[in-house]
């Protein structure tokens, strides 16, 4: 899938986000190209449910929110789009019901042996993805992918670029 | 719910009613379909009882308002911050090397030809894999490298140019890329330098001497060119330098195309001014001289300066510092192994051409410590290069031939007694001079041409060449190496100082290395000390010992440095009860003046060179005024020696 149509250069978002010391939550989409060099970035603002919010949606509030209501926008707004967004938050698949790009999540070991049916999992580069097995674009997307990572590639590791650079946000925003 | 009528008949228990009633027994009798009809006499009876009519009872019901409903409806309210990276544009740089260089250089600059690979070549790269360190065999290691992640500089303040450099990739795989092939995996020190030297609008990388300057510069150049952050380099180095650049380019990073200013002064003047000249490297005497002749306001502009050997500078009034500070540019970077080779003002004249001090200033040395700790990275080897074979240091106290001794004797005492009969009017010139006329006779009888220096060297170098080692030498003087050449022939002995054209000396290093019959290059410091890769040699002599420990240990260092694989033995020839052994010992008892400003662990630089007043006190001058015997000594500050 070549999101805006131009090139046909692979590109990955890794999304992810962070908990503030308030308890809101702040997310960053990377998209960088297969070197893992970055093409653009998108953060959001601090994301704090109210507590009836947090009452109301219960145990679907965290997907929601990570899914939903950052990831979607975040994606929404990107210029790049990635041919394939990658999460380490399990509860953030909740994206995929929302954007046609297909979604996997990072698995480590632990995650493996606990998949079940509804997930293939697949080696890229160092790492192992899993995504939803119904969602077809994602098998093609990901069988892609793996083409292009070199074998020895951390997939995890644009993940703390993420982090670092939201926390930097974070401390920013609460210097101004 | 619904409105209801409710119908007050507490007293209501009339078997007839609820036996016959077919609904629950309180609700009216229109909502009891299968009722009986109550008959007007029991209607009436009822109305006495209970003395009242039948009362109808609405409740209107609505939902009630706990803002819940409207908590579900209601849209987050979210915002999303736009953060265009600076390099969205540029990642993918405008300027691709591989397609500029062929069409610029091939047509204008046949020097810079050589140092673009073939096309063919370039194919060939794909099929590369992915570069391996040579140390890295040990799972041990691997295990303990950690990945160099860029850090946003100290002068970063908007939150797009820090995340600029917090969201590149960590430098190993950005390296590791097939963009950009290494032909060595660097040591995790060199990609802490890169990294640093990337982040650094003005950096003085301190390195000592042998860890690999040359390289990090290299390729902190070929990431900021490749990143687009830079467009237009000049490298200014000492003119024996400039093959060397040129091979570690090839070496580093073959897709850049060098560019050497040189020539007439029309030819470089086209040079300065030809545009798509991503890297030029120019000597410091013609980058001066050109830009005297061009003027200030003609001066090329640069993304990046890069000074090597940057203590050609440290005279901030020279002409050399002026004209380096009179360029226009983004970025300074100073390289030198020696950021101190006499006193601490010669940091405020690197600092002042970094731009880290204003014009003239005389930062104090507290200042210099808060300046050094931002702008100056310096590594030595023995706190990363724990793998480096060790430099064994062997001073040789020799006796003088008894032809050099009467010599010796007779020079020294003609000498002082000649400065004592000079008095008030002695210079350190003078002072200078006998020193400089009694080092050339323990090097060598001026009659016989004697010398215990030369016999210990021949015994040392017959065991090195039967045990096929390379062994380099330096001193101070030209005319005695070429004497010590044709004395050491057998040893296929070549000879590398000034007095040799610069078109011969690289063929000079090319013979010594490949040739196994060559053991023992002579060379000078002047010309030997610096920028040379000698690593091959195990053995270094100081046949005359150096003013300065700061330029011996450079000299020791073209063998001693990344590369070598066996210890390297260090000969330094003292000559006993000389001017030799008093020089070093006072250069050696001066290490601790500048250890302050470069922090612990550097043991090179930190040393002086002898000043008027040390010189002074090498002999012991003395005037006699009438019965009064007074110490000569220099009146005013003089400037050091060397």
């Amino acid at each position: 899938m070549v999101a805006d149509g131009s090139s046909n250069e692979l590109r990955l978002g890794f999304l992810t986000t962070i908990e503030c010391p308030d308890g809101a939550l702040i997310g960053g989409l990377l998209v960088t190209n297969h070197f893992g060099r970055p093409l653009e970035f998108q953060c959001t603002t601090p994301v704090k449910p109210n507590r009836t919010q947090e009452v109301l949606y219960g145990p679907t509030l965290v997907p929601f929110l990570l899914g939903e209501v950052i990831g979607r926008t975040l994606v929404e707004k990107m210029n790049i789009k990635p041919n394939l967004i990658l999460i380490e938050q399990e509860l953030a698949i909740e994206l995929q019901n929302h954007i046609s790009i297909p979604v996997a999540i990072l698995s480590d070991v632990a995650q493996i042996l606990e998949e079940n049916d509804s997930f293939v999992c697949e080696q890229v580069g160092k790492n192992r993805l899993r995504f939803d097995a119904c969602h077809q674009a994602g098998k093609t997307a990901i069988e892609n992918t793996s083409k292009k990572i070199p074998g020895d590639a951390d997939l995890g590791e644009p993940f703390e670029r993420v982090r670092e650079a939201l926390n930097e946000a974070v401390k920013m925003g609460s210097s101004r | 719910m619904e409105s209801s009528e409710i119908k007050l008949n507490s007293e209501r228990n009339t078997p007839s009613a609820t036996s016959s009633s077919g609904g629950p027994h309180f609700l009216p009798q229109s909502l009891v379909p299968n009722s009986v009809p109550i008959s007007q006499a029991d209607r009436e009876l009822f109305k006495q009882q209970i003395d009242s009519d039948i009362v109808p009872l609405l409740f209107s019901t609505s939902v009630f308002a706990s803002g819940m409903n409207g908590a579900l409806t209601r849209k987050f309210n979210l915002e999303t911050t736009s953060v265009d990276l600076l390099e969205r544009a540029g990642t993918l740089p405008k300027w691709k090397p591989t397609r500029t260089r062929v069409k610029t250089f091939g047509m204008t600059f046949p020097d810079g030809m050589e140092f673009i690979p073939p096309k063919a070549e370039k194919e060939q790269d794909t099929e590369l894999t992915p570069i391996k360190g040579p140390e890295v065999a040990d799972s041990e290691k691997t295990e303990r490298k950690k990945p160099t992640r860029l850090k946003p500089p100290a002068n970063a303040l908007s939150l797009e140019d820090r995340l600029f450099y917090l969201l590149q990739p960590p430098l190993q795989s950005w390296l590791e890329g097939q963009e950009l092939l290494m032909p060595f995996e660097p040591f995790p020190y060199q990609y802490e330098g890169i990294a640093w030297l990337f982040s650094q609008k003005s950096a003085l990388l301190a390195d000592e001497m042998g860890l690999g300057k040359t390289m990090q510069t290299i390729t902190g150049i070929r990431l900021l060119l490749r990143s687009g952050q830079i467009r237009r380099v000049l490298l200014l180095c000492p003119k024996p330098l400039i093959p060397n650049w040129q091979r570690e380019f090839k070496f580093w990073a073959e897709e850049l195309p060098v560019t050497l200013v040189q020539g007439d002064s029309n030819r470089r003047k086209l040079i300065w001014e030809m545009p798509n000249t991503p890297i030029l490297v120019a000597n410091y005497e013609s980058m001066a001289r050109d830009f005297e002749t061009m003027g200030e306001e003609n001066i090329p502009r640069f993304d990046l300066v890069v000074l090597d050997e940057a203590q050609r500078i440290k005279n901030r009034d020279s002409r050399t510092a002026e004209a380096a500070r009179s360029i226009p540019r983004k970025r300074s970077w100073a390289l030198t192994g020696t950021p101190i080779e006499n006193r601490h003002e010669e940091m405020a004249s690197l600092f002042e051409w970094m731009e880290v001090v204003p014009p003239r200033a005389t930062p104090d040395l507290r200042q210099l410590q808060v300046l050094s700790k931002e702008f100056i990275l310096r590594r030595t080897k023995d706190l990363v290069m724990t793998d480096l074979p060790p430099r064994l240091d062997r001073p040789a106290y020799l006796d003088l031939n008894p032809a050099q001794q009467h010599a010796y004797d007779t020079a020294e005492k003609d000498g002082v007694i000649q400065l004592n009969e000079m008095g008030d009017s002695i210079t350190v010139q003078h002072v200078f001079e006998l020193v400089l006329r009694l080092k050339q006779i323990t090097n060598f009888d001026p009659v016989t041409g004697d010398s215990s220096k030369l016999d210990r060297l021949e015994a040392d170098m017959e065991e090195i060449a039967a045990s096929g080692g390379k062994a380099i030498l330096f001193s101070q003087w030209t005319k005695p190496l070429d004497l010590m050449a044709e004395r050491l022939k057998r040893f296929g002995t070549l000879v590398y100082h000034g007095g040799i054209p610069t078109k011969q000396r690289e063929p000079i290093l090319d013979q010594f290395k490949h040739d196994p019959d060559s053991h023992l290059l002579l060379m000078s410091y002047g010309t030997g000390a610096v920028g040379l890769n000698l690593q091959f040699a195990g053995y270094v002599f100081l046949f005359d010992r150096w003013w300065n420990p700061a330029i011996e240990d450079q000299a020791i260092n073209r063998a001693h440095r990344i590369g070598q694989k066996t210890q390297v033995i260090v000969t330094k020839f003292i000559c006993n009860n000389t001017i030799e052994e008093r020089i070093d010992m006072v250069l050696e008892q001066k290490r601790e003046l500048f250890r302050s400003i470069l922090g612990d662990g550097d043991t090179t630089c930190e040393s002086r060179s002898l000043t008027a007043s040390e010189i002074f006190g090498l002999f012991d001058l003395k005037q006699k005024k009438g019965d009064v015997t007074k110490k000569i000594a220099p009146q005013a500050y003089q400037k050091p020696a060397a």
